[in-house]
């Protein structure tokens, strides 16, 4: 009896000195794994252009009718795309987003990516629509592409 | 060699008449074979070599009969290479592969020919989603190319404000410049190099100067031209499309609506319905945009006090149904007049009409409110062969002779101008063009004749048309002692003068009615230019005779074809909205047929004949008509004089305007109901062809505003009348089950197209004698008003393409009456006529006649009531030139 006694105890023992798992979130975070597919981005050519050219072709391939696009034409002077072809307007809705990643799949430019951001609550359902500022990266991360 | 051919396609054996083209044969058979250049409405080319196919025809023998095989079945001779399918006809018993591994080996190839210039840019390419190319390249293509070297490459180009050129995604298949040549009649583009150098632009690569109809970019399989206006917004996955019948012109062209959200994005042709399929001019594909305009009326205005304010519909209603009822008790029901109505559909119409004959008890309904001589309702029901099987566009394009009288086809008809261009290049028809201008369809590339009568001359015209056809006989079955009348009354329009009155040679305006009278497929066509007339009583019945002499009228089928202003003209007529007819032509005076209507409307109607639009603006004018409806009609721009109807809305007690926009009529109203677009409502629209059509709702309409026949029924049970229709569906039945002609007509059959109307009550050949007198000519130059292609009426000014295209209004004269006015192009004159004056700029042309001015009165800026009203034979106006720099058009 007392060895099982002992045996159980020593797992005890063993797992209290062991360095823990958990993480005290949210002080501190986790690292990702590669795949992990959060809140998406929009990338940045390295000139710093918008990839996004407005093809709408994410928002056929979404299966939740997440993503709304309205494409316009490139003023020739100041264009936000290579080409003629912008995403004037791009809205995600994060409520509908179940994070299959199809428009990653689907983007022809890519364009776009579900980076690792998870944290995606809030009050008030208008915030879940993430709108391009929201998403478009900053201009230092031109030609940033996430790796797959 | 004519009768069935049995050909057999993937070993289905189908029988096709013998000249089909095996692409034909096969989608009869149910099997796809896939197209780029050949099309429908176009003869065969073979340019682009998709469609094709490995074809064999039985062995023949030493003794010319089949070769028997082994198997018993006879033995095939393949042809050595594949062929294509679009440009081959069938044979008796022809063998057509289109899955064999050699077919489908050709294919492939020609595939990557296509694409070894192909950009492929999908993603930023308009046409993507809806390509044909695209399409292909998915089901047969390669998924990768073995083309290494650099892509030829174009620059793109705007060719005008509608297309948009990539010529790097053309595959030359040539629709584009082969449509806009045989069926737009514009010859406006072409290929310039050749071999791979090949690109399609306009002659001079200069803006397009044509029609701006988009046809091309319609037909186009690929996105090498795309539609400015809708450049890049939006998807064809975004789209709800809901066909519908376009709000313009009395053609009734299908439209394919593209709407997202609450807006129309796009209106395109159909590819296989409607009577124009993929055709659309360039009001019907660009002029939408008033539906999605701003400044739509969004709330009921009534004015209480001095101003108009916005009110509730309960409100507006009830005051307007009160003031109604006020009116007709203490004035009388006569001092109530009911105007417009030729942009209803034909269930708000009959509504419109009921509501004044049963609630009100007022004859004096009339939805023509431009005509300026009062004609009876029946006039060009008659004109047209009463209720015989009418004339169809499919009829019109396979015609040998077509007679145009007075009408400018570009501005009013522009589908029939199309239909006509395609007979004359496909299909040997000959045009006889009478118009005092040389309007498009006289242009000597069609090789018509062109009867280039004097300005206001048509009364001569139409007699001496009608003495020549008499001249060659008369075809049995007419009246005698109409026949013996006319003849006599005839006797007056000798040769000589018809000769001197109209300026033409007798002997051509004989060979017209020569030709009209020996063709066996024939066409009249007339509109405006003769209703809108001083003369139209004697007009109209001049076509009748005319159409019976030449047998363009006959016992069973009519050839004549009136092409009114809208688009529900034809239906607003047959839905009664004229001074003394019931819905149907059913004659107000006729008290056994009255009776129906009244049995069914429950009371009894006025048995008199009201007053007709143009006697309702004199006697509101002189404030003997008190109260006004005037619907979808901006009336102070389109009553014949603006000077009266400014009086009478002056005068008037109350009047109620149905509109979407605050038109100038509508800001005289005392109470103005916003309404919903053609966009947002179901009902019933009647084309040139009495071909009944069904509109849909392709949008919920627009918050605040309501459809017409709702209102009528509101204002109605206001009045106490007991209406409870649930839908248009209910209004529809009523109609089919009273209505002559209408009768039967099931409403769910009118989708996606339904037929023209036909009645029993056709009436007996009828030849008025003429009136000997020519009127006095008067003095100053001859006004000739005219529809332009690029505008027509209120809506197309509330878009923003059309305005644009339409350019700046001018007066165009002929240089030599310019030199005698003493002005140069671009200067300015004024125009006094009887009723006013109008400043206008000029342009000089030499198409238009001397002695006369033609003012296109489609511009929102040229206000040709002004003027006044015309008296016969036509509008006279004195011309000076204008020296001090003012605004053009202020009256
Ligand atoms: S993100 Fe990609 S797929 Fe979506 S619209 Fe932009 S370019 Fe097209
Ligand atoms: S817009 Fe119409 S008229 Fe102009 S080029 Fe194209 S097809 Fe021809
Ligand atoms: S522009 Fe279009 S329609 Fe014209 S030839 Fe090229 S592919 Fe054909
Ligand atoms: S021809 Fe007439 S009906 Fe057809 S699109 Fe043009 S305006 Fe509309
Ligand atoms: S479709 Fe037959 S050759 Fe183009």
């Amino acid at each position: 009896m007392f060895k099982e006694l002992g045996k159980g105890l020593g797992v005890t023992l063993e797992n209290l000195f062991r360095k823990p798992f958990t993480v005290q979130y949210p002080e501190e975070q986790l690292s990702m794994f590669p795949r992990f597919r959060g809140l998406h981005i929009l990338t940045r050519h390295e000139d710093g252009l918008e990839r996004c050219v407005g093809c709408e072709l994410c928002a056929v391939a979404c299966p939740a009718d997440a993503i709304f696009v309205e494409a316009a034409e490139n003023d020739p002077q100041q264009p936000a795309s290579h080409g003629e072809r912008y995403a004037r307007r791009y809205e995600i809705n994060m409520l509908r987003c179940i994070f299959c990643g199809m428009c990653e799949e689907a983007c022809p430019e890519d364009a776009i990516f579900l980076e690792k951001k998870f944290e995606l609550s809030d009050y008030r359902r208008e915030a879940f629509i993430y709108t391009k500022d929201e998403l478009l990266v900053g201009p230092e991360k031109s030609g940033y592409l996430p790796q797959r | 060699m004519s009768g069935p051919c049995k050909v057999t396609i993937n070993g289905r054996t189908i029988e096709v008449p013998a000249g089909t083209l095996v692409t034909e044969a096969a989608r009869r058979a149910g099997v796809h074979v896939p197209i780029f250049c050949s099309h429908d409405k176009l003869p065969p080319l073979g340019a682009c070599r998709i469609c094709v196919v490995e074809i064999g025809m039985p062995k023949l023998g030493p003794d010319r009969l089949p070769v028997m095989g082994t198997d018993g079945k006879p033995e095939i001779s393949w042809m050595p290479k594949p062929q294509t399918g679009c440009t081959t006809t069938v044979a008796e018993g022809m063998h057509v592969l289109t899955e064999s591994p050699g077919a489908v080996k050709a294919r492939k190839g020609v595939m990557e020919f296509l694409l070894v210039n192909h950009p492929l840019d999908c993603p930023v390419c308009d046409e993507g989603g809806e390509c044909q190319l695209q399409d292909l390249a998915f089901a047969f293509g390669h998924d990768f190319s073995r083309m290494d070297e650099a892509k030829r490459t174009f620059d793109s180009e705007d060719l005008g404000p509608v297309v948009k050129k990539e010529a790097n995604r053309c595959i030359v298949c040539m629709r584009c410049v082969r449509y806009c040549d045989e069926i737009m009649g514009d010859d406006a583009l072409t290929a310039h190099q050749r071999g791979v150098w090949t690109e399609i632009s306009s002659f001079n690569r200069q803006p397009l100067e044509c029609e701006q109809c988009g046809n091309c970019i319609e037909v186009c399989p690929v996105g090498a031209l795309t539609a400015l206006p809708y450049r890049f917004k939006a998807r064809p996955w975004d789209l709800r499309q809901h066909v519908t019948v376009c709000p313009y012109c009395s053609n009734g062209c299908s439209v394919r609506l593209g709407v997202r959200g609450a807006e129309v994005l796009r209106a395109r042709g159909t590819e296989a319905r409607g009577v124009n399929r993929e055709y659309l001019c360039v009001r019907g594909r660009f002029g939408y945009e008033f539906v999605n305009s701003a400044e739509r009326l969004s709330a009921p205005l009534v004015r209480l006090a001095a101003a108009l304010e916005p009110s509730t519909h309960d409100e507006a209603v009830t005051f307007a149904a009160s003031r109604l009822r006020e009116i007709a008790a203490v004035h009388g029901a006569a001092s109530i007049a009911f105007l417009g109505g030729e942009k209803l559909t034909v269930e708000e119409a009959y509504l419109f009409q009921k509501l004044a004959r049963a609630a009100l008890g007022t004859n004096h309904v009339d939805s023509r409110t431009r005509w300026p001589a009062p004609v009876s309702g029946r006039a060009v029901f008659e004109a047209t062969g009463g209720g015989r099987a009418p004339l169809t566009f499919d009829d019109l394009v396979a015609a040998q002779e077509v007679l145009v009288l007075g009408e400018d086809l570009q501005g009013e008809a522009p589908f029939a101008q199309a239909q006509l261009i395609r007979g004359q290049h496909q299909k040997g028809l000959h045009l006889t063009i009478a118009h005092p201008r040389r309007v498009k369809l006289a242009d000597t590339k069609f090789r018509g004749e062109w009867l280039a009568y004097r300005p206001h001359a048509e009364v001569a015209l139409l007699h001496g048309l009608a003495r020549a056809t008499l001249d060659l006989g008369s075809p049995a079955g007419l009246p005698a002692d109409g026949l013996a009348e006319l003849t006599r009354s005839l006797a007056a329009w000798s040769p000589e003068r018809v000769e001197q009155e109209t300026g033409v040679a007798f002997d051509s305006i004989a060979a017209a009615a020569q030709r009209l009278k020996a063709a066996e497929r024939k066409a009249l066509l007339f509109g405006r230019a003769l209703t809108e007339h001083p003369q139209a009583a004697a007009l109209l019945a001049a076509v009748e005779s005319l159409a019976w002499l030449s047998g363009a009228l006959g016992p069973e089928r009519s050839a004549v074809m009136y092409l009114g202003p809208q688009n529900d003209t034809q239906g607003a007529l047959d839905m009664g909205l004229a001074p003394d007819c019931l819905p149907g032509y059913v004659p107000v005076t006729d008290t056994e047929r009255r009776r129906g209507f009244e049995q069914a409307w429950g009371g009894p109607l006025p048995g008199a004949p009201g007053k007709t639009a143009v006697e309702i603006l004199e006697s509101a004018a002189k404030g003997e008509i008190r109260a006004l409806w005037i619907v979808s009609d901006n009336w102070i721009r389109s009553a014949p004089d603006r000077r009266l109807a400014e009086e009478a809305l002056g005068r008037a007690e109350l009047v109620i305007v149905n509109d979407m926009f605050l038109t100038e009529t509508a800001r005289k109203a005392h109470v103005v109901f916003p309404v919903a677009s053609f966009a947002e409502k179901e009902g019933v629209v009647v084309n040139c062809e009495r071909r009944l059509q069904k509109t849909v709702r392709a949008l919920t309409p627009r918050k605040g505003t309501r459809g017409d026949g709702e209102i009528f029924q509101a204002v109605a049970r206001a009045l106490g009348a007991r209406w409870s229709y649930r839908s248009t569906e209910d209004v529809f039945r009523e109609i089919a089950r009273l209505v002559p002609g209408y009768r039967g007509i099931s409403w769910a059959n009118l989708l996606p197209l339904g037929t023209p109307w036909v009645s029993e009550d056709r009436g007996q050949p009828r030849l008025a004698p003429v009136t000997p007198e020519a009127a006095p000519a008067g003095e100053g130059l001859a006004v000739l008003g005219g529809g332009i292609l690029f505008l027509q009426g209120s809506l197309s000014h509330r878009t923003a393409l059309l305005p644009k295209l339409a350019k700046a209004p001018r007066a165009v004269l002929h240089p030599e009456e310019a030199k005698r006015l003493a002005v140069a192009d671009g200067e300015r004159i004024e125009l006094e006529g009887p009723g006013g004056t109008i400043r206008v700029a000029v342009s000089l042309d030499a198409r238009v006649p001397e002695g006369s001015v033609f003012v296109p009165y489609a511009h929102a800026e040229i206000e040709l009531n002004r003027l006044g009203k015309p008296s016969a034979p036509g509008l006279k106006c004195q011309a000076r030139r204008v020296s001090s720099p003012e605004r053009i058009g202020a009256g």
